[in-house]
């Protein structure tokens, strides 16, 4: 299967930085796969999930996405459109309830289904009701605030999801709900779910588990 | 739409920020209205005034040059030379003057007239007064003189007549004059005449025989409310109920021989007096005269207003630097407290220019409100500021026009009544000047205070921005 990502000796190094935090790493991300990426806090799980996001830029080597360099195209767009973020710390629009967040992910997509409806029906895929869409994100608790960010992530119906520690902050029932549901979304939707993950729980429903130790990606498992 | 939408949300979101925002804002263009307003209303007035009235000229008499240029006469009396009617003519020619107000006099004896004190002057030299010589007449001249009974002023513009702006005389019948030949005569002379609108008489020149008589019509009838002899006299030529008047046209264009003349000149500017110095001195005007500006007029009319308006610049030039300030700051301590916001904006993968055009339009939605209010309120404060100021300056005046008083003889001051009045009060009006500087200081104070917010925001990479608030 042809890549949808892929990455060809990346490097990245902060700015005033020394050392390099990610090293020379060449991989390809496939649609229909759930990836992990484990590694100790500090390991740069999230700046890879930034730089394939196309919200940071690799300092040497380049990131494809379906064959073209993400510095040759817009990356507001390709953030827009191409791909959903689930941030560890939600990072949802406090201000606006959960229905607002999810619609305006979709005003960026470019969608014209931007109506409240078709916003109802994406949080009720994640299991969040009526009520409580209609709720302030300040209002809602980890879990539903959660699920908020990812219906945000899959509001636009990107090809790839990246989730940054998306089940950190739940509990047992929340963690294995959420995992249910990004696995599904890739091996029956047909995305790349690639999520970057301290839960052995989230790594055991993986279809590839990638390890990140001083900067280097190393493939730990595949599923056969 | 949905830009709008969100900028009426985001507005209800951030209402706490965005009302003390607004409420620095509307203060601030309430004070801006305010020195607009006057700004533009004393530009106005300036320009007006300076128009009409701005640089009167006067020849005044230098004594220290009189009485070394010239001799005393046999009674030992300095005597100011004469400017002749025609140079007054000539000086009116000049390219630096605007206009010139003529007054022309003759004294003149009409036989088919009965006029007011008539036969008193007779009777006065019969009975030995003044030796029995007529005044300003050699003794030879004295037999063939005949007495005037009245006496003709021709105005070369009708707002000279000053009785009838002031009140003191009115016109009871008929009308101004305005074609040649016309009259208007008093309504004691007309009963005592037997005259008529339409009725003609003709005048002859008592002082200069080789003047040809003039035929005048009346035209108007006027009520006199004057002092009919203001100096003690009972002389008919002094009595002001025998004034007969009449255009300036009319007199010149009759005869300018003996023609008694005054001229008001009016240049087109302060600037241009010395341009009008060279030319009257070219034209005849004796050394013994200092050709000046009326700088005390003008500045009792002009000064208070340009008062108002220095004022009003340097209270806005003010305003304008310390609300920007204050308005910057809040911007970024504003754009700044939404840095999170943003940031997920950002990462969600609106364009920095759509961030920025949001903060604009959320902006600029404020400004609306503020505008909306704060120029009520400016309208309502700029009238009390601006009779204040004129208040304080008209006091300020007094005392400096006091100062300076007495620095020469004025011979050609014959202006406007009303150049004479000091401005005390203006009524601030809206202009196309303040209208358009207002839109500009609130467009210029909307763009400077988010261009620093959002070019403290946009420079941030969204990571960064996230990362931060973390």
């Amino acid at each position: 299967m042809a890549a949808l990502l892929e990455l060809d000796h990346v490097s990245y190094t902060y700015p005033m930085a020394s050392a390099p935090v990610l090293r020379d790493i060449s991989m390809q991300f496939e649609a229909g796969k759930v990836y992990a990426v484990i590694g100790a806090s500090g390991a740069g799980k999230t700046t890879l999930l930034s730089l394939l996001s196309g919200l940071e830029v690799c300092t040497q080597g380049t990131i494809s996405y379906n064959g073209t360099d993400l510095r040759s195209i817009n990356r507001d767009h390709y953030r827009a459109r191409s791909i959903g973020v689930i941030f560890q710390s939600y990072n949802l629009l406090l201000n606006a309830t959960a229905v607002e967040n999810v619609l305006l992910a979709m005003h960026l997509a470019g969608e014209h289904r931007t109506d409240k409806q078709a916003a109802y029906q994406v949080l009720e895929s994640v299991g969040i009701d009526r009520p409580t869409a209609d709720r302030k994100i300040l209002k809602l608790s980890g879990g539903e605030q959660q699920r908020t960010g990812i219906a945000r992530a899959l509001a636009h119906n990107p090809d790839i999801l990246l989730a940054d520690e998306p089940t950190g902050n739940l509990d047992e029932a929340n963690e294995a709900a959420i995992l249910d549901l990004l696995t599904h979304l890739a091996r029956e939707d047909g995305r790349c779910v690639i999520l970057a993950t301290h839960s052995h729980r989230a790594a055991s429903c993986a279809d590839e588990v990638l390890g990140l130790n001083r900067g280097r990606l190393l493939t730990v498992r595949q599923r056969e | 739409m949905y830009l709008i939408g969100n900028t009426m949300k985001n507005l209800v979101r951030n209402r706490g920020r965005y009302l003390l925002t607004g409420a620095v804002l509307t203060a601030l263009l309430a004070a801006v209205a305010v020195s607009t307003m006057l700004h533009g209303t004393a530009s106005r007035l300036i320009d007006t005034y300076t128009d009409r009235f701005g640089a009167s000229v006067s020849f005044t008499t230098d004594l220290r040059k009189l009485i070394t240029l010239t001799k005393p006469d046999e009674n030992g009396q300095f005597q100011d030379p004469e400017i002749t009617s025609e140079q007054y003519l000539a000086f009116s020619q000049s390219d630096a003057v605007k206009n010139t107000l003529f007054q022309g006099t003759r004294q003149v004896y009409c036989d088919t007239l009965q006029t007011l004190d008539q036969g008193n002057e007779e009777a006065f030299y019969e009975a030995g007064g003044w030796g029995g010589v007529f005044q300003g007449a050699s003794e030879t001249d004295a037999p063939q003189r005949q007495a005037p009974n009245a006496v003709v002023l021709g105005y070369s513009d009708p707002d000279m007549m000053e009785d009838f702006i002031a009140g003191h005389r009115q016109l009871d019948e008929g009308h101004f004059f305005s074609a040649l030949g016309e009259v208007m005569v008093s309504r004691d002379l007309a009963d005592r005449s037997g005259l008529q609108l339409g009725d003609c008489f003709t005048l002859q020149d008592v002082n200069h025989a080789e003047v040809p008589p003039l035929t005048l019509t009346v035209c108007g009838i006027y009520l006199d409310g004057t002092a009919a002899q203001a100096d003690g006299q009972d002389w008919a030529v002094t009595n002001r109920r025998n004034e007969l008047l009449t255009s300036f046209e009319t007199l010149s264009q009759h005869s300018m021989a003996g023609l008694w003349l005054t001229a008001s000149y009016y240049l087109k500017s302060p600037d241009l007096a010395p341009d009008f110095e060279t030319y009257v001195r070219e034209h005849g005007l004796s050394p013994v005269y200092n050709v000046s500006v009326d700088a005390e007029g003008y500045n009792r009319i002009v000064k208070p207003v340009q008062s108002l308006k220095s004022l009003s610049k340097a209270f806005l030039l003010v305003i304008l630097l310390a609300g920007g300030l204050v308005l910057i700051l809040l911007s970024m301590l504003g754009v700044r407290e939404r840095k999170y916001e943003i940031g997920v904006l950002r990462a969600m993968g609106m364009p920095k220019v759509q961030v920025a055009l949001g903060l604009l339009t959320e902006s600029f939605a404020v400004l609306v409100l503020c505008l909306s209010i704060g120029l009520p309120l400016g309208n309502l404060a700029a009238q009390p500021a601006a009779d204040a100021i004129l208040a304080g300056q008209d006091a300020g005046n007094e005392k400096q026009i006091q100062s300076n008083y007495g620095d020469g003889v004025v011979l050609s001051t014959e202006n406007n009544g009303e150049a004479e009045t000091p401005m005390q009060h203006v009524d601030v009006l809206w202009t196309q000047g303040s209208i358009g500087l207002l839109a500009a200081v609130s467009l210029g104070l909307g763009l400077i205070t988010n261009a620093a917010g959002i070019w403290y925001i946009t420079r941030w990479e969204p990571m960064r921005i996230l990362a931060e608030r973390s």
